[in-house]
């Protein structure tokens, strides 16, 4: 019998925090998977129609009495745990003044860069702040080094569906390198007042193989995909596409 | 001899009854820059002193300019009733909708965009999709683009030959009017799938401030462009 040893590479984020920075929480960096919300895990499968809903139709399944739910979707749930999450190493406490919002953090008497700082937000005027989030720019001063391999870049976004957390925050892309510290942008939600605790995911981090890529009309595509479309019985019913066409990622 | 070309191709196809389809075009998203990008300015004054604005951000243009978007093909209206946000298109077809909604009971739990009606819609793109094997796309809200009338909800597909694709999104609140054409309403991003591993390497950061310019050098002579920054091609 011959042993084959599976060969798959694995590609490397390499990282580490200004310990001096790093106050309650030691991995500033963790798998997306790890920082999955509890609304999330609290959605059930289906739900149950009211008197008014439209019933789903298909001809494959005739009328259902309930309604899959968002838990079918996979890549709702690839979205939301694609990559690591850069999360918050220590809490910090935001109140609503009237001059717009004040963010406190806790003083260790070390000397250490803030946390978060602010920017005017006409320094970036006519950019406009996101709706539902008051116009001061804030800059979560992150101070830690992400290098990810030759060639690969990282996407930095709001972590993914995340409408539930007090802050939005600015994406951008950042090239292969080791770049000491990352200013990352962010707004706080009107109204929000409160504590924001050590751990929550501030970012989404997306590393990727920077490739050249070129979009083409191809007159076969839809034929084709024509033919491999599942019944929607399937698709809801059996998990269609969770058996025959996704992948397990792997970020740990 | 073989030849292979140096760039990944996303090839699609736009379903031929095009006008029941109100977006049904690809294009790369550098394509739809919006304007206030354009009108930032390179330097502001802020409390008497010159500052970079956001034109000397290279990550941020990468960020608005990564990958491809599907667009409106045509315009279509928003008016706000009693019961909710209504949206109206040019051409009425009942069996396949462009634009549908679902019980909002069907997302319960999940938090809806800060300022968005609780009506969940979905457009309906009649848009096929190959991407290379091996890759993913990851669709999200055309980034940093808070100005849009609603918000797109994000998703990873993995490749496989997509006939179509519905795309949940909601609606601002208080929006009425039109959505023109050419607008963007989601960004896809092609990505290779591989395993990854996040490693703490003890004096990094130490050995990564040794290496970084001052501030005046990053600033004022454009450090990240001219020695980190690489080109990205999505034609």
């Amino acid at each position: 019998m011959k042993f084959s040893k599976k060969t798959e590479e694995t590609q490397i984020l390499r990282w580490h925090s200004d310990e001096r920075a790093v106050l309650d929480y030691k991995d500033e960096i963790r798998p997306m998977i790890e920082v999955v919300p509890k609304w999330y895990k609290d959605i059930k499968r289906w739900v149950e129609l009211g008197e008014n809903d439209i019933k789903p139709f298909d001809k494959s399944m005739g009328e259902l009495d309930k309604w899959p739910t968002v838990k079918h979707c996979l890549p709702f749930f690839d979205g939301i745990t694609t990559g690591y999450a850069l999360v918050l190493t220590e809490n910090i406490y935001v109140e609503q003044t009237l001059n717009g919002p004040v963010i406190r953090w806790q003083d260790n008497g070390k000397n250490r860069i803030a946390p978060v700082s602010s920017r005017p937000p006409y320094a970036t005027d006519p950019m406009p702040a996101p709706v539902g989030y008051a116009k001061e720019h804030f800059i979560w001063q992150k101070q830690m080094v992400v290098k990810p391999p030759e060639g690969y870049s990282i996407l930095y976004t709001h972590p993914l569906n995340r409408f539930d957390l007090p802050f939005f925050t600015v994406s951008a892309v950042v090239d292969d390198y080791i770049m000491p510290g990352a200013n990352i942008s962010f707004y706080i939600k009107d109204d929000f007042e409160g504590e924001i605790l050590a751990g929550t995911p501030v970012a989404q981090l997306i590393p990727y193989k920077r490739e050249e890529w070129k979009a083409v009309k191809d007159k076969n595509v839809l034929i084709e995909s024509k033919h491999s479309r599942a019944p929607m019985k399937k698709l809801i019913l059996e998990g269609w596409y969770r058996k025959n066409v996704w992948k397990k990622k792997t970020y740990r | 001899m073989k030849y292979v070309p140096k760039h990944k191709v996303l090839s699609y196809e736009s379903n031929p009854n095009h006008s029941i389809f109100v977006a049904s075009e690809i294009l790369p998203i550098s394509e739809t820059i919006p304007e206030w990008y354009k009108l930032t300015p390179r330097w502001v004054e802020v409390e008497g002193q010159q500052q970079p604005g956001l034109k000397h951000c290279a990550p941020f243009l990468d960020g608005l300019t990564l990958g491809y978007t599907i667009i409106l093909s045509e315009n279509i209206y928003v008016e706000q009733t009693p019961d909710g946000p209504v949206i109206r298109w040019k051409e009425e077809n009942e069996y396949l909708p462009p634009i549908f909604s679902r019980p909002i009971s069907t997302i319960k739990n999940m938090p809806i965009p800060p300022d968005c009606h609780d009506e969940y819609f979905l457009f309906n793109i009649r848009l096929a999709i190959e991407m290379p094997e091996g890759y993913s796309l990851f669709y999200t809200h055309p980034i940093n683009r808070w100005e849009l009338p609603f918000i797109t909800i994000g998703a990873v597909v993995d490749d496989y030959k997509m006939y179509e694709l519905v795309l949940p999104f909601f609606i601002r609140k208080g929006f009425e009017g039109e959505i023109l054409a050419g607008t963007p309403l989601t960004q896809i991003i092609p990505f290779l799938r591989e395993n990854w591993e996040a490693k703490k390497v003890k004096g990094l950061y130490e050995k990564a401030k040794l290496i970084q310019p001052s501030n005046t050098v990053k600033i004022n002579e454009a450090w990240y462009k001219k020695n980190i920054w690489k080109r990205k091609t999505y034609k």
